[in-house]
């Protein structure tokens, strides 16, 4: 290995090692001391930017997180993260998706147990806000599809849109915690589950509960299923749902933008 | 033909940063408002391209606004050149089309790598100043070069160490590499200041090593006192003494580009003009004076 590619991976294991501190001290006979600062306090300096620089990406993508738990509790529950998950992409947009799941396994915030939810619809808000958004589906073309090919169909959500479903109605918890949000701040976790899209209109973003037939509509799609399985998996989920009215406003609405056959 | 005002680039300008989008979004986005309905008389504006990877979304939508009034240019860490890993053709892909979608001036990163072994770090890291990391930069820029089909500006970071192996100082590094490569410069004049002062070389002599020809653009920004070293915050008004040596690297320049950053408790946007006016009035000095 070429000293510089040694140098770098070395650097790389001192920001996110543990206390044994064993990369900083390999790494340590390439840096220069200076009067009062070692060269583990060096590496520390860069340590601390990096773990602060990823923690505070998440703090921007998660704003409703940090104000339920406070800015102390959050840093240490992003720094914890961080420090186990290194980013995998030039673009800092694309850290931090897994956010939510860590937190459901988070000790600490087991005290909050919607907050991982919580978490999954602000990551779900970034994306939608960062997603490209689509022309909407022409139904003249749809209308052109022979009636024996109808069920081969593939409908596709569009990609400025995403799906959540939960136990706890997060929505109104990221509702109530908008900084321009002056309603009634009581949310009762005891309304009970909720499904969501998170999707974009142009430049408005919109989180709109569904209902049961939409939800399974737009999963079934989602999951890549062509339309004649969604028609089934709506029969057996949802047999009141009409799939006649629900498709054409699913088109109407742009959250399904495209097809494929 | 640029779909775009073709305003050329010069005198003082201002970092733009997303998070005035985001203030807008929430309702408080008196900065965007700013920049985008009352725009403000700003020489041009920089750009941090790591931020508008994706492509379609919103900021793109916000930094289309602002375009149609102003000249960009652009800059960002994810080139990596420093790093030993191979080139990130998916990154030099999206920045090329991010380039074609808005034609910036130019194109800057910085004289550090930022990922290994496939982690991104984010962050400017230093490394030693050998023959080998020379040939390798060099090699690293002049492909990039040959992607974007054209030539980029590579920018001095603060530093905080120094690397005990060291072959020769930076600024004979960063002469060496603008020949070898055949590269320009943005020279960061609060970022040299921080790093003499870290790491107990002479600013001035720094400056003077400089190759005026190839420097297209200035950086100032305000660091943070941490007692034993500066540290770059960018959350600052620029510091007296970086004032004082941005001086003498106009003296050494010429007229130059000058750019205001500041990314850390990004105050109101009159402060950003006061700073960029303060700049202004050095370039205008020199202008005078010649
Ligand atoms: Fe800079």
């Amino acid at each position: 290995m070429s000293s510089l590619r040694h140098i770098q991976a070395l650097f790389c294991e001192s920001i996110f090692e543990d206390q044994s501190g064993s990369a900083v001290n390999e790494l340590s006979r390439y840096i220069t001391p200076r009067p009062g600062l070692s060269p583990q306090d060096h590496v520390k300096i860069y340590r601390r930017s990096v773990l602060a620089k990823l923690a505070e990406a998440l703090s921007e993508i998660y704003p409703v997180c940090l104000k339920l738990v406070g800015e102390a509790f959050f840093s240490a529950m992003a720094h914890t993260f961080v420090r186990q998950t290194p980013s995998r992409s030039p673009d800092l947009g694309e850290y931090g998706h897994d956010f939510g799941d860590f937190i459901e396994g988070f000790e600490p915030a087991a005290t909050l147990p919607y907050l991982p939810d919580v978490a999954r619809l602000e990551w779900a808000w970034h994306r939608v806000y960062h997603a490209e958004a689509a022309e909407p589906l022409d139904p003249e073309s749809l209308a052109r599809v022979p009636a024996d090919q109808q069920g081969r169909i593939r409908f596709h959500l569009a990609p400025s849109s995403r799906l959540l479903k939960s136990i706890y109605p997060v929505h109104r918890i990221w509702q109530v915690n908008q900084t321009e949000y002056d309603g009634d701040g009581r949310v009762d976790l005891d309304d009970g589950g909720i499904r969501l899209l998170v999707w974009r209109q142009g430049f408005d973003m919109h989180i709109n509960p569904l209902d049961e037939g939409t939800w399974y509509v737009l999963k079934s799609c989602r999951d890549g299923n062509d339309f004649a399985t969604v028609c089934e998996n709506l029969e057996q989920r949802a047999p009141n749902a009409d799939i006649s009215a629900i498709l054409p406003e699913l088109v109407e609405r742009g959250w399904i933008s495209s097809f494929s056959l | 033909m640029s779909r775009f005002t073709e305003a050329p680039i010069g005198g003082a300008g201002i970092g733009l940063r997303t998070k005035h989008y985001q203030d807008v979004l929430s309702g408080q986005g008196a900065q965007l408002q700013e920049v985008i309905e009352n725009r403000p008389p700003v020489a041009w504006f920089e750009v941090l391209t790591d931020n508008y990877l994706g492509t379609g979304g919103l900021p793109r939508h916000h930094l289309h606004q602002v375009r149609e009034n102003y000249p960009l240019t652009f800059h960002g860490v994810g080139m990596s050149l420093g790093s030993t890993d191979p080139l990130d053709y998916g990154y030099l892909t999206r920045l090329k089309a991010l380039i074609e979608d808005f034609e910036p001036a130019w194109v800057s990163d910085h004289l550090a790598w930022v990922s290994v072994g496939g982690r991104y770090l984010h962050d400017l890291i230093p490394f030693p100043y050998t023959r080998e990391a020379l040939d390798l930069f060099a090699q690293r820029i002049i492909e990039v070069q040959e992607f974007l089909g054209r030539r980029i500006l590579v920018e001095n970071p603060s530093t905080y160490l120094s690397f005990t192996n060291c072959e020769m100082s930076e600024w004979a590094f960063v002469k060496a590499l603008v020949e070898q490569a055949d590269c320009e410069l943005l020279i960061d004049v609060n970022n040299i200041y921080v790093s003499a002062v870290n790491n107990g070389f002479d600013p001035l002599e720094y400056v003077r090593a400089i190759p005026a020809e190839r420097v297209r653009e200035i950086h100032l920004a305000g660091y943070e006192e941490m007692g034993q070293y500066l540290f770059d915050t960018h959350g600052y008004r620029v510091r007296p003494p970086v004032w004082e040596l941005y001086r003498f690297v106009l003296d050494q320049l010429g007229p130059t580009p000058t750019l205001i950053e500041w990314d850390n408790d990004i105050p109101d946007f009159s402060v950003l003009l006061e700073e960029a006016a303060k700049a202004q009035a050095e370039i205008d000095r020199l202008e005078a004076a010649a």
